[in-house]
């Protein structure tokens, strides 16, 4: 079952210079039950297009899109009151840096209850009993009396597991992990990453995890999206999108990665990442694409293969490019 | 390659005072425990280890930046501590993490490369010279001389810096983190610039990092740190072919791979780093440690040799 579908989601925001279009066009879909890993560079909106289908944007940006379906609602037309009713409720967010995301002056059992008090209306004992069945699952130990506790008194790893258990509190039917393991150290990453999948496999949650960690989408991820320049420009199954990539742009972004098998010079990609003001047309990635030609610059078909996956560019077929790299 | 090491470091401690809240005293923080290793000519080493293990104190002691509290540092056969700084800018150098916060946004690029050789007395004819000589070298196009930081993206600034670590000419480059600010993509490009650098300047290389598919494609020995102490070290092909001490394995199984259904790993540590001013009796890693047996939590391992490695564990080899 679908339960997330995001049709032509554009996000613009006005600038002295112009309009910067972050997003532009981004079609996304979740499935009951999966992980979709949306995964690309700095300021390839990836985390825009989260904050944009939440309704969670600065004022100077503007978000349009043909439709937002989550659930049986559309989110483009609903309103501020019912958007308050979903977020942190039937969607659960986990962002990156849990120190920013905790308030430092309010204890854990405060920030962990607030929204269950919020959206369920029910009485402080009960939520705080979810709380602490929340702590108990995600590892916490002693979890009563970490009720007390204030964010500084406990480290980064217990802190994000804390920003976990306080997305899952209203047992949400999505949730949305913006780089939720980039400021971990390693072996504490690995551990978050094994909680998150567990948890999501356990409720039969839709997870989408926003990353520019190519390793985490590929252990984390049902379905990728890889996202350039605001434009989700390869799409589909993860074993697909690693094992045959087709857009010049993800083969690009794996030759990157250190990699065991491969020693010796780390491929590149050349060049930088086009201004996202004023309009564009043609392929976003041409002005670095080996592949690049006049048709490049016309507009972009869509090719779609069997299985779900597809991707933007004039070269209908890349495997033969692939192994060359 | 020669074996003449050209930096090397004995039984280093760094013991930090640290306040206890408002009212509390001062309790000794041993951010390093007798810490060795060194780098030989022309080699490159990777320091690998989770934040809070020391690995920073490491590489601001071997820049001059810090003192440290017991042991030694000789770089080129010479005590760290009486070179003359303008002489340790011309063996050491570093490149840090971030790069937007390691140069000074208020001055132009040729300036800051240049600023090491105006400091040395250089005329400005030779400076520019030198400059732009060094700007080829780093692949920044030499209008970027007039430009200022912000101007540039994150990768050029990055190889601005290491255009003005290289421009004094140094023996060592200490990379703090070069590329974990960066993106992919231009990752790549400065791991590529400085191996190509590396050869065409004969430099030695010391990576400090936490990224291990970094370490592994850089480095030719690793030294693995874990609470100011050093645990494992070992060659980079052994290390990543036999891991030795718990820590490392640990650290070697978190990597995670980008092979799709390879799965995430399960670690084989628990979670919570000790805390640093009261570290564990015995081994500083037996309370995460799976293997630990009685004597880990009294007993202190010392690095002791395996063939080719060395580690600190009572139950390697």
């Amino acid at each position: 079952m679908t339960m997330l579908k995001i049709e032509n989601l554009r996000i613009d925001i006005a600038t002295q210079n112009g309009t910067l279009h972050a997003v532009r066009g981004v079609d996304l879909e979740v499935e009951k039950g999966e992980v979709v890993g949306i995964v690309g560079e700095s300021g390839c909106g990836k985390s825009l297009t989260a904050m944009g289908l939440l309704g969670l944007l600065p004022r100077s940006a503007q978000r349009s899109a043909d439709r937002i379906r989550f659930l049986e609602r559309d989110l483009t037309k609903a309103s501020v009151a019912e958007l308050r009713g979903i977020r942190g409720n039937r969607i659960g967010m986990i962002f990156q840096d849990p120190m920013t995301a905790l308030n430092p002056s309010y204890t854990i059992g405060d920030q962990l209850t607030e929204g269950y008090l919020h959206h369920r209306k029910t009485a402080r004992k009960e939520a705080v009993e979810r709380a602490i069945y929340l702590l108990n699952r995600t590892g916490i130990t002693a979890a009563r009396s970490r009720l007390s506790q204030y964010p500084h008194q406990l480290s980064g790893g217990l802190r994000q597991r804390i920003v976990i258990a306080m997305a899952l509190m209203c047992e949400p039917d999505l949730i949305i992990a913006d780089e939720p393991t980039t400021a971990l150290d390693v072996t504490v990453q690995a551990q978050i990453l094994r909680l998150i999948k567990d948890i999501q496999a356990e409720m039969a949650a839709g997870v989408i995890i926003i990353t520019h960690d190519l390793g985490v989408v590929a252990q984390m991820a049902d379905r990728v999206a890889v996202m350039y320049a605001g434009e989700v420009v390869e799409a589909g199954p993860t074993h697909s999108i690693f094992a045959a990539p087709q857009h010049p742009y993800t083969i690009g972004l794996l030759s990157c990665m250190p990699d065991a098998a491969r020693r010796g010079r780390l491929g590149q990609i050349p060049g930088v990442v086009p201004s996202l003001i004023g309009e564009r047309k043609g392929c976003a990635f041409r002005t670095r694409c080996p592949h690049a030609t006049q048709p490049c610059r016309a507009d972009i078909a869509i090719h779609r293969r069997a299985g779900g996956h597809s991707w933007r560019c004039t070269i209908p077929d890349q495997t033969a490019n692939t192994r060359k790299s | 390659m020669k074996t003449h090491s050209l930096l090397s470091v004995s039984r280093v401690r760094k013991t930090y005072s640290v306040k206890q809240g408002l009212f509390g005293g001062r309790l000794p923080l041993h951010a390093l425990s007798d810490v060795s290793f060194h780098i030989d000519e022309g080699e490159a080493v990777g320091l690998v280890g989770e934040s809070g293990c020391g690995k920073s104190t490491l590489a601001k002691i071997l820049l001059g930046l810090l003192e440290p509290s017991a042991g030694d540092v000789m770089i080129s056969g010479q005590d760290l501590r009486r070179v003359r700084p303008s002489q340790r800018a011309r063996l050491v150098q570093p490149v840090f993490q971030d790069p937007y916060s390691s140069l000074n946004p208020r001055k132009r690029v040729a300036r800051i490369v240049g600023l090491p050789l105006e400091l040395a007395g250089m005329s400005r004819d030779e400076r520019q010279r030198r400059v732009m000589e060094i700007l080829d070298h780093v692949g920044l196009p030499r209008h970027a001389a007039n430009a200022y930081p912000s101007q540039l993206s994150g990768g050029q600034r990055q190889r601005v810096a290491i255009a003005r670590a290289l421009i004094s000419r140094p023996r060592v480059l200490i990379c703090d983190e070069p590329t974990s600010a960066l993106d992919v993509s231009v990752q790549s490009q400065i791991l590529n610039l400085l191996q190509d650098l590396r050869s065409e300047f004969n430099l030695s290389l010391l990576i400090v990092s936490h990224d291990l598919s970094v370490i592994r494609h850089m480095a030719d020995r690793v030294v693995v740190m874990y609470l100011g102490r050093v645990v494992e070290e070992a060659d980079t092909s052994s290390l990543f072919e036999s891991a030795l001490h718990p820590y490392t394995k640990a650290l070697l199984s978190a990597n995670l791979s980008t092979h799709p259904g390879s799965g995430l790993p399960m670690i084989d540590a628990k979670w919570d780093f000790p805390n640093p001013i009261a570290p564990p009796t015995g081994c500083p890693f037996h309370p995460r440690c799976s293997i630990a047996v009685q004597r880990c939590s009294t007993e202190r391992p010392d690095l002791a040799q395996y063939g080719g490695q060395h580690c600190a564990c009572h139950l390697a080899g």
